[in-house]
């Protein structure tokens, strides 16, 4: 354990980065659902509905998310390849410049400094930034995997790989503009090539932040807190690679009736399609893990995290390849099914099964247990009903938007207005609400128990050596 | 519970390491299949169907302006 001492700190201060950025996000989406049913609670221009909603969004998938994924992924491939990171200095480095360019973004998107491409909103001195950590990220994670002690690659270090190097394709290509000052430039591209870039990068962020990664800590922290090993190892290469050649060209599932061209969206459809099977390669490979014990559901508190995440996982890649078809796309496109969608796999996958992760990984750090398994399995009941009510409500309340949107007089124009379908999303609205708060609640009790665990180990090591539990 | 060691060997189920589900392998080959009947359906220059041309089937003539 000690020869990894000084690299689990910089995974813990990882760790405990994306939990902060994730509890400032959480906060903002609260405070962005209430701004929708009560407008009054645009208080200034910088804390308006059209600033923080990308504060939103790229607080928790790059606060939260890569941060998360930045510390676990440390702490994984140490661990698979057997070895100290090959530049532990560096990885101490990109701790600090990751908070310092996410506290800039934060900054500058309040500022209402945007590139105006979703999920790319960050302008390009930041964007730059980025690249740089990204590749003291990847030179760290390439150099150590080269030189790793353990010869076979668990599939977990394939799906680092593959996260690592097409978020730095994606970013770099989509992020290309021409500056016009510090804080203002244009996309490289123009039109409707402008559009198709932006949702090749849009759709792989989902690709390449929310599911890869997600699943290179599924398939290693799975079978270490149940003690049972992946059911198969072909079915997890086979999904792997179908899932990274498929991925890519998906994005134009976006611009569906839209003047990009027909073929390209037809292409994207079929192969976002495609996409169930070595998604559900991964699916079915949990459930027959876990299938060989499933008392681990009841003995180890944290199995059920990973469970129920990975059924949404399921849930999701079925979800999200049926609304690339035309006909669901044009029922459910801009309406609020697509928050209902998304949030589903980002409160009911990515954040349980990072959760469930830092539950495991913080206690081993400090060779102690978790705080409190009971308030472990409170967060997880709370967080599970926040997102289903706020899932399902979305979806209920965007049919309906959808389906008043497409309502025709004889003459061919509109029965509904705007308006009219806006105020029938209220009730939903304040329900969305009341779902943010139970889901909050729930990782507020999570970030509680993260940091008592962490105080009880920093006690034990105080503490005159007693028998310790043995950590891994 | 003895904690599995961090090796690829020990990771893997040995018995079933080697198992492709067949009712996942009638899902993968499946969606090929219909992938391919789609891309043919709805490419254009191929099944001969468009976007334009499948609006102007379903909107009613419209009354000149």
């Amino acid at each position: 354990m000690n020869e990894y001492r000084y690299d689990n700190q910089t995974v813990q201060g990882f760790i405990l980065s994306a939990i902060f950025w994730g509890v400032v996000g959480i906060v903002i989406g609260l405070l962005i659902s209430i701004q929708l049913w009560a407008p009054a609670a645009n208080l200034a221009p910088w804390l308006s509905y059209g600033r923080l909603r990308p504060v939103h969004t790229n607080g928790l998938a790059f606060g939260l998310g890569v941060g998360a994924i930045f510390g676990l992924f440390y702490y994984i491939v140490m661990r698979l390849c057997r070895r100290p990171l090959v530049f532990p200095r560096l990885a101490r480095l990109h701790l600090w410049l990751f908070n310092a360019i996410i506290a800039a973004a934060a900054v500058s998107l309040l500022a209402g400094k945007s590139q105006s491409l979703e999920y790319a909103e960050l302008e390009w001195p930041l964007d730059v930034a980025i690249v740089v950590i990204w590749v003291m990220f990847a030179v760290n994670v390439f150099a150590t995997v080269i030189r790793r002690r353990e010869e076979q690659m668990y599939v977990s270090l394939w799906y680092v790989l593959a996260t690592v190097v097409a978020v730095a394709i994606l970013y770099i290509v989509n992020n290309a503009a021409v500056p016009a000052g510090l804080w203002k430039s244009y996309h490289a591209y123009a039109g409707v090539n402008s559009a198709n870039v932006q949702w090749w990068y849009g759709h792989n962020a989902v690709g390449f932040v929310f599911t890869t990664p997600i699943l290179a800590m599924f398939y290693y922290f799975l079978p270490k807190t149940t003690g049972l090993p992946i059911y198969s190892h072909r079915l997890s290469i086979v999904s792997f690679w179908s899932l990274i050649f498929a991925y890519l060209w998906t994005g134009a599932h976006h611009l569906v009736y839209s003047p990009l061209p027909d073929w390209i969206q037809t292409l994207a459809i079929v192969f976002t399609l495609f996409l169930i099977a070595p998604s559900w390669g991964s699916v079915v490979n949990g459930y027959y893990t876990v299938g060989a014990d499933w008392s681990k559901m009841r003995t180890n508190y944290l199995t059920k995290f990973f469970v129920m995440g990975i059924t949404f996982y399921g849930l999701q890649t079925v979800q999200g390849p049926t609304q690339a078809l035309r006909v669901v796309s044009q029922l459910i496109h801009f309406t609020d099914w697509v928050p209902g969608h998304v949030h589903m796999g980002t409160m009911g996958w990515v954040t349980m099964t990072i959760c469930a992760s830092i539950y495991y990984v913080i206690p081993r750090i400090h060779g102690t247990e978790i705080y409190s398994e009971k308030i472990a399995n409170v967060h997880f009941w709370l967080v599970l009903v926040g997102q289903l009510l706020f899932s399902i409500t979305m979806w209920i309340t965007g049919i309906q938007q959808g389906a008043l949107w497409k309502v025709q007089n004889a003459d061919g124009s509109l029965k509904y207005s705007f308006m009219d379908g806006l105020v029938k999303n209220y009730p939903y609205w304040h329900t969305r609400t009341l779902a943010g708060i139970v889901f909050a609640v729930g990782m507020l009790l999570f970030v509680y128990n993260v940091l008592k665990t962490i105080q009880q180990g920093k006690a034990l090591r105080a503490s005159p050596p007693s028998p310790a539990p043995a950590a891994a | 519970m003895s904690e599995i060691p961090d090796t690829a060997e020990a990771m893997e189920n040995k018995e079933t390491a080697h198992r492709l589900p067949l009712g996942w392998l009638v899902l993968y080959f499946g969606l090929i299949a219909w992938g391919a009947a789609y891309l043919w359906l709805y490419t254009p220059a191929l099944g001969g169907w468009s976007q334009a041309g499948a609006y102007d089937q379903a909107a009613p003539a419209q009354p000149s302006r």
